[in-house]
C-alpha cells in the first residue's frame, strides 16, 4: 500500500531530488553523494565481463585510493559517483590487462600523492614509516635499561614495600568518626 | 526571555567555578586553616552542577519548544525533525556540546564532592582544626578541596568558552519561523542519541584523575588512597570512553554504508588516543600500587590523558582536520590551543618541580615478573599512541612544510597497528600469570605450560580447518593462549576461596569480584578484548562483497545467502524523502526475512544519507545498500551486499568490557569499607 502510493508521488518529487542532490554533490561528507546517479546511469543487470575475480582485485587497488570527495573513505567503499567511476576505470584498466603499479601511477599523475591512502615510502614520508619502530626501539631501550639496573642492584638493596606508618591517635579517631558516619 | 535565563545559568556556573577554584585552592594549599574555604569549595560545585543544569534544561525546552530565537536552535532546530532527534541535537554542533560538555564537567564536581562528603563530615565531627589531625589522612583532607579547585579551573575554561566564544543562548533578531535541523548523519540513526553522551562522559570523566594528578604534584605527596580513587575514577571514565568508542563504531556500521565499524577517521584517532594511554594508566597502577614505583609516570599518564581529551576536541571543532566529525567546526579552534598548551606547560613545570620529591624506592628485579609485563605493556601502548598520533598529524605535518596534500589512511593504519595490537594480546596472556617480583623456571614452567600447549592446538587446528592466512591464525593462537590463562586465575582463585572461606562455586566467584574486583574484573575486560580481536580478525579475512543490478524477482547469491528484489519503493515524511527497495533475504535456501536498505533525502540541507539494511547473526551478517534505483519505472534497483562474518561480537566483546569495568568499580557493599576501617584499627600492619 504505502509503497504504491510512494511510487505514484515518486515522478513529483523526483525531479527535484535529483536537482538538488546534483547541486549537493560537491558538499561530500560520509553522505552517499549521487546515490541517485543510478536514475542517470542505465546499469546492465548481471553484466558478463565483470567476473569475481576482476571484481575482487577491483575492490583491492579500490581500497588503496581515497574518494576525492569523502572523508576518510577508499573509493572501493565509497557510493559517491566519482568513487563508482573510478572503480569502473580501475575495473577496465585491469580487463586490459594492466598491473596495479600502473593504475596506482595513474591515479596518482592525476590527482597527485593525496589520493594514496597509505603514502608511498619515499622522502618525508619514511618519517612516519620508521617513526614507530624508532620509538619503540628508544622506549625499548630505556625499560630495558631499567629493567636491567633493578637487577644489578638487587643484591645490594632489597626495598620491601611500604607499609604505613602506624596510626596516629588522631587518624584512629578520624577513621572512628568515618565508620561512625557510614 | 529563555536565552536570559540560560545565559545567566551559565555565568551562575562561571561564578562557582571561580569560588570553587580560589576556596579549594586555599584549602588544599595552604598552611592553616581551611576548614572553611574546603567546604566552600564543595558547596561551590554543588552550586555549579545546579546551575549548569538549569542551563542544559533551559536549551533543551527551548529546543523543544523551537525557541528560534535562541541562536543554537535558530541553527540545528526545525520543526519538522522528530523530537527525538530534536533532544538530543542539543549535541549536534559545537555550543550545544560544548554546553553539554560543561554539564558534565560540573557534575563531575558535584559527584567527586559528593563521594567525599563523609570526610567533610567527620572533619565536622572530629571537632578539630585541619592542623591538628597529623600523617597521611591530613593529607587527604588537603587533597579533596585541592581537586575540586583543579577541576574549577578546568570548569572556568569551558564555562568561559559558553559565556563567550561558544555561547548557545545568542538571541536571533528578527525570530526566523523555522530552521534548518541538526545535520542529517546525526538524525539518521537512534543510536546517535547513545554514542555522544558515552563519549562526552568518558572525555569529561578523565578531567578528574588528571585533578587528582595535578592535587598530587601541588602537595608533592602520593598516598595509596590517593592511588585507588584516582583509579576508580579512571576506570568509570575509560568504560564510558569504552562504550562511546565501540557505540561510535556501531553508528558508523548501521549508518555510513560501507559495511564496517573503524575508518582511521582522525577524529576516531582523537577519541582512542586518550583510550590507549588511560589504558596504560590503568595497568602501571597496579605496579605503583603493589610496588610503589612509577609514581611520576603514573602521573604523567593522567596528564597525557586529560591532554589528548582536549587534543581531541580540539580536532572536532577547529576543522583543522578533514572528518566526518567536522559538522561542529567553529572558531574557537585557537582558545582551545591555548588552553592545551597552558595545561601542557603548567603540567610538565608541576611535574620537573615535583617529580623528584615522588621518586620512589622500588626496583624491577626481574624481566620474568607481573611488574616487567605492565611496563611492556606501557611501552607497547604509549607507543601506539605515538603511532596513531604520528599518523594523523603527518598530512598536517606535511603540508605545514612542504605545502603537499597527503593521506593516511587505513591501509597505513592497519598495517601499523596489526603486530602492535598482536604484541598487547599475547601480553594479556603473560602478564597476570606471572608473579610479582620474581618468577623462578619452575613457577614459569607451571604458569605457562598449558596456556602455551592449548595456543598451539588453537593455531594448528585454525590451521588444519583451512584458516589460510597468517593474522588470524596467530590472533586465534593468541586469543586461546590468553583465555587459558585467564581461566586458570578464576581456577585457582576460586579454588582457594572454597579453601578458605568454604564458600559455593558462585559464592567464591562473588568473593573473587567484591573482594578484588579491580583484577577479575580486569579479566573480564580482557575477555571482552579477545573477542574482540577475534571479531576483528575474523570480519576483516572473511568479509565478502558483491555488487549487482536486479530487476524484481532476480536475485543476488552471496556466500551461503540470497537476496531477490521484491520491489522498489518511495514514500515522504516531514523533514526527508526515502528511497527504498525491499529484498527478501535467504540463508541456505530458507527465507529470513525481509530488508529494507532505503536512500533518505533531507529536504532541508538537501543531502542524501543511504541507510543501510543489517541482518545480524552470531555466526555473520547480511548487509545490504542500496546503490542505486532505476528512473524510468522504478522497477530495479542496484544493491551492494556484504556478508561480514562475526561483526556482531565486536558489539557483544565491548558489553563484556563494560561488565568487566562495572565489576571492577561496584561498590561492593560498606561492609567491605566497615570491615577494612576495622581491620586498620585493630592492626595497622595487616594493612600492608
Amino acid at each position: 500500500m504505502r509503497s504504491e502510493r510512494g511510487l505514484r508521488t515518486f515522478g513529483t518529487w523526483r525531479s527535484a531530488a535529483l536537482a538538488t542532490a546534483l547541486l549537493a554533490a560537491p558538499a561530500g561528507g560520509q553522505t552517499v553523494d549521487g546515490a541517485l546517479d543510478g536514475i542517470e546511469r542505465p546499469a546492465a543487470p548481471g553484466d558478463p565481463v565483470r567476473t569475481a575475480e576482476i571484481d575482487q582485485r577491483t575492490a583491492e587497488i579500490g581500497a588503496t585510493l581515497r574518494c576525492p570527495i569523502c572523508r576518510q573513505q577508499s573509493v572501493a567503499e565509497s557510493s559517491a559517483r566519482i568513487a563508482r567511476e573510478m572503480q569502473d576505470v580501475i575495473r577496465t584498466m585491469l580487463m586490459e590487462g594492466r598491473t596495479a603499479e600502473e593504475i596506482e601511477a595513474y591515479f596518482v599523475e592525476a590527482y597527485g600523492p593525496w589520493i594514496l591512502l597509505k603514502p608511498r615510502a619515499e622522502g618525508m614520508n619514511l618519517i612516519v614509516y620508521a617513526g614507530p619502530g624508532l620509538a619503540f626501539l628508544l622506549g625499548g631501550f630505556l625499560v630495558a635499561r631499567r629493567i636491567r639496573r633493578g637487577r644489578s642492584r638487587d643484591d645490594e638493596e632489597r626495598v620491601e614495600p611500604t607499609a604505613p606508618d602506624h596510626l596516629r591517635t588522631a587518624d584512629r579517631r578520624w577513621i572512628e568518626a568515618a565508620i561512625k558516619e557510614s | 526571555m529563555l536565552s536570559t535565563l540560560g545565559y545567566a545559568s551559565v555565568i551562575a556556573a562561571l561564578l562557582a567555578a571561580a569560588v570553587a577554584t580560589a576556596a579549594g585552592g586555599w584549602a588544599g594549599l595552604s598552611r592553616s586553616g581551611g576548614e572553611v574555604s574546603a567546604s566552600l569549595a564543595r558547596r561551590a560545585a554543588y552550586f555549579a552542577f545546579f546551575a549548569m543544569s538549569g542551563g542544559m534544561l533551559v536549551m533543551e525546552i527551548a529546543l523543544l519548544t523551537h525557541d528560534f530565537s535562541v541562536e543554537y536552535v535558530a541553527r540545528v532546530g526545525s520543526r519538522e525533525t522528530p523530537t527525538y532527534y530534536t533532544a538530543i541535537s542539543l549535541w549536534s554542533s559545537l555550543e550545544g556540546s560544548i554546553l553539554f560538555w560543561g554539564w558534565i564537567l560540573a557534575g563531575y564536581g558535584a559527584l567527586f564532592a559528593f563521594t567525599r562528603r563523609r570526610e567533610f563530615g567527620a572533619l565536622r565531627a572530629s571537632g578539630e582544626p585541619l592542623t591538628a589531625l597529623g600523617g597521611g589522612l591530613a593529607h587527604g583532607l588537603r587533597t579533596t578541596p585541592l581537586v575540586l579547585g583543579v577541576i574549577g579551573v578546568v570548569q572556568l575554561f569551558f564555562f568561559g568558552l559558553l559565556a563567550g566564544a561558544a555561547n548557545p543562548f545568542g538571541i536571533v533578531d528578527p525570530v526566523p519561523a523555522n530552521g534548518p535541523g541538526p545535520n542529517p548523519l546525526l538524525q539518521n540513526h537512534p543510536l546517535m542519541g547513545l554514542h555522544p553522551p558515552m563519549l562526552y562522559f568518558g572525555f569529561v570523566g578523565m578531567t578528574v584523575p588528571f585533578a587528582f594528578a595535578i592535587a598530587a604534584l601541588l602537595r608533592g605527596n602520593v598516598e595509596a588512597r590517593w592511588l585507588r580513587d584516582a583509579r576508580r575514577w579512571m576506570v568509570a571514565a575509560w568504560a564510558f570512553l569504552t562504550m562511546g568508542i565501540i557505540g561510535g563504531g556501531w553508528w558508523s556500521y548501521e549508518v555510513l554504508g560501507w559495511g564496517g565499524a573503524w575508518a582511521w577517521d582522525p577524529v576516531e584517532n582523537a577519541s582512542f588516543l586518550p583510550w590507549l594511554t588511560a589504558t596504560a594508566f590503568l595497568h602501571s597502577a597496579m605496579v605503583q600500587e603493589r610496588r610503589g614505583m612509577l609514581k611520576t609516570w603514573n602521573l604523567t599518564l593522567m596528564i597525557a590523558t586529560f591532554l589528548l581529551t582536549l587534543f581531541g576536541t580540539f580536532l572536532t571543532r577547529s576543522g583543522v582536520i578533514d572528518s566526518v566529525h567536522a559538522f561542529t567546526e567553529g572558531v574557537i579552534g585557537p582558545v582551545f590551543l591555548a588552553f592545551i598548551a597552558v595545561v601542557a606547560i603548567a603540567s610538565l613545570a608541576l611535574i620537573g618541580w615535583r617529580g623528584n620529591r615522588l621518586r620512589a624506592p622500588g626496583q624491577v628485579e626481574s624481566p620474568a615478573s607481573r611488574e616487567s609485563a605492565f611496563i611492556l605493556n606501557n611501552l607497547l601502548l604509549v607507543g601506539f599512541t605515538f603511532t596513531v598520533l604520528l599518523g594523523t598529524m603527518w598530512p598536517l605535518v606535511v603540508e605545514a612544510l612542504r605545502g603537499d596534500r597527503i593521506s593516511v589512511g587505513p591501509p597505513y593504519f592497519d598495517q601499523v597497528a596489526s603486530p602492535i595490537g598482536l604484541a598487547l594480546i599475547f601480553l594479556m596472556g603473560v602478564g597476570p600469570a606471572l608473579p610479582w617480583r620474581r618468577a623462578g623456571r619452575k613457577q614459569l614452567e607451571r604458569s605457562f605450560a598449558w596456556p602455551a600447549i592449548v595456543g598451539a592446538a588453537a593455531g594448528l587446528g585454525a590451521f588444519a580447518l583451512g584458516v589460510g592466512y597468517f593474522l588470524p591464525i596467530l590472533t586465534i593462537a593468541f586469543a586461546a593462549f590468553v583465555l587459558t590463562t585467564i581461566a586458570e586465575e578464576f581456577r585457582k582463585g576460586i579454588a582457594a576461596r572454597r579453601r578458605i572461606a568454604e564458600r559455593s562455586f558462585l559464592g567464591a566467584l562473588r568473593d573473587l569480584f567484591s573482594r578484588t574486583g579491580q583484577r577479575y574484573g580486569g579479566y573480564v575486560v580482557h575477555v571482552g578484548v579477545i573477542v574482540i580481536a577475534l571479531a576483528i580478525s575474523v570480519s576483516w579475512t572473511w568479509k565478502t562483497e558483491r555488487e549487482m543490478t536486479l530487476r524484481p524477482g532476480e536475485r543476488l547469491d552471496i556466500k551461503d545467502y540470497e537476496v531477490e528484489l521484491v520491489e522498489v519503493w518511495a514514500h515522504e515524511e516531514p523533514h526527508r524523502f526515502v528511497i527504498g527497495a525491499t529484498f527478501a533475504a535467504y540463508r541456505d535456501g530458507r527465507g529470513i526475512g525481509e530488508e529494507r536498505p532505503r536512500i533518505n533525502f533531507y529536504k532541508a540541507t538537501g543531502q542524501n544519507i543511504a541507510t543501510p539494511a543489517v541482518k545480524s547473526s552470531l555466526t555473520s551478517d547480511l548487509y545490504l545498500t542500496l546503490m542505486a534505483v532505476d528512473p524510468e519505472g522504478g522497477d530495479h534497483a542496484t544493491v551492494r551486499a556484504i556478508v561480514n562474518p562475526g561483526i556482531v561480537w565486536l558489539w557483544i566483546g565491548g558489553m563484556i568490557m563494560g561488565v568487566g569495568a562495572l565489576i571492577a568499580i561496584w561498590p561492593w557493599g560498606r561492609s567491605r569499607l566497615r570491615a577494612a576501617g576495622a581491620e586498620l584499627l585493630a592492626d595497622p600492619a595487616a594493612a600492608a
